[in-house]
């Protein structure tokens, strides 16, 4: 009577520490995807958005407008860190007019999108273009 | 049934208190999001200001950089005159590109009041009362309304015109050391620079009008020094004429190394919460 009673016992604890071990587990492996999601998506905002940033304080962004030539973009998309793919996209007066991409590397089928848009202006003669130019940022 | 009501007191306290867990959890990460979202509200807000700030230093054809060492010093590079027909439509098209084209696709409401700015177009630098204002939008004259705070400008002009003479006789540079010293370096196209009064740097008085001009054949360039007008001592002012300059204005204060600001009096107001002035330099 008392063996019974110690066996039930015994597969009673045996079956709550199983359990417990797994609810523990599955509860650290959910934890872990969201904050891994939180941690992917940030920096390739911060990166595309200071790259951006970057492009129209060197005046690289006005200069790729007036002269149709995207070489200085795709300078700066190559030397974005290893891993991140990019394009960007310059509109002027809203239509496009230049593209630029990461060499090797696409978005297209990219699950985590990220965007950043910047305005800038370029001289024209007498003259200013209203223009702003988009980044499209994912992991590679 | 002691046993049994023992068990079931048991089973039911670890259940509220995984139920209490589990609430505790769902809230703190109900609130890192909430901060998140937050912070990531301020980023684009800050981003976007940074943006028009960055818009209009390109629109007025300047740069600033404030660095620091032993002294605070401040460099301006600028162009007179502005380079459009038409400045104020430039602007005003500027401003309506940005609130109707740029800011919905930002998912962001941009607003800019540029009131003050357009009727007296000025680069304030906190916390020295130091400004660096242009007679209009146009751009034909540039002048740093200095103060006792100014202890050295260097004014470097690269005109478009060769100078073909110097009328200084209103510029006297000073035997002894003042409270202010200029150096200057104009040159025309040739890259040849030009002597005033001897000297191309020097004390000067920084309580009375210096100047001088210089005959671009057609056109001329103008530079007051010290007290010019209604400007305040220790001021500086260059004008182009019939003529184009590009210029870096180095001032040197005669202060401590601190956190400058430089800002524009536009208004960049971005969502209806985040409401300030154009911050176009820090250091």
């Amino acid at each position: 009577m008392n063996n019974e009673k110690a066996f039930i016992f015994t597969t009673d604890a045996l079956l709550a520490v199983i359990l417990s071990a797994f609810l523990i587990y599955a509860t650290f492996s959910t934890l872990d995807r969201a904050a891994a999601f939180e941690d992917r998506t940030t920096p390739v905002q911060r990166v595309s958005e200071d790259a951006l940033a970057a492009m129209e304080e060197t005046g690289i962004l006005a200069r790729s407008l007036q002269e149709t030539r995207t070489d200085e973009i795709r300078s700066v998309l190559g030397g974005l860190p290893s891993g991140m793919c990019a394009e960007v996209d310059i509109y002027a007066n809203s239509s496009p007019v230049l593209s630029a991409s990461r060499t090797g590397c696409s978005c297209a089928d990219a699950q985590e999108l990220t965007a950043a848009r910047r305005s800038f202006v370029a001289l024209n003669g007498s003259s200013q273009i209203e223009a702003h130019a988009e980044i499209t940022g994912c992991y590679d | 049934m002691n046993k049994g009501f023992i068990f079931a007191i048991t089973f039911s306290m670890l259940f509220l208190l995984l139920l209490g867990f589990a609430a505790g959890f769902l809230e703190s990460f109900g609130l890192q999001r909430l901060d998140a979202a937050r912070a990531k509200a301020v980023d684009k807000q800050s981003f976007v200001q940074d943006d028009v700030a960055a818009d209009l230093l390109s629109y007025l054809q300047a740069d600033i950089t404030i660095s620091g060492n032993n002294t605070t010093t401040v460099e301006i590079s600028d162009s007179l005159p502005a380079p459009y027909s038409d400045p104020s439509q430039e602007l005003n098209d500027w401003i309506s590109y940005i609130s109707n084209s740029y800011a919905p696709g930002a998912n962001v409401n941009v607003s800019i009041n540029a009131s003050d700015f357009t009727s007296s177009p000025r680069i304030i630098f906190s916390p020295f009362n130091l400004s660096y204002q242009y007679d209009s939008l146009s751009k034909n004259t540039a002048i740093t309304h200095g103060n006792s705070s100014v202890r050295n400008y260097s004014l470097t002009a690269s005109l478009g015109k060769e100078p073909a003479s110097v009328n200084a006789s209103n510029w006297s540079w000073s035997g002894s050391p003042t409270s202010l010293y200029i150096t200057l370096n104009i040159s025309g196209p040739s890259g040849t620079p030009v002597n005033v009064s001897g000297a191309t740097g020097g004390y000067i008085n920084p309580n009375s009008n210096n100047g001088f001009w210089l005959n671009l054949s057609t056109g001329a360039f103008y530079v007051n020094a010290g007290n010019y007008s209604s400007y305040g001592t220790h001021s500086l002012r260059a004008t182009v004429e019939n003529a184009s300059a590009s210029m870096q204005t180095g001032i040197t204060l005669n202060a401590t190394p601190q956190r400058v600001t430089a800002w524009v009096p536009v208004l960049v107001r971005v969502d209806n919460v985040s409401e300030s002035y154009a911050i176009v330099g820090r250091g």
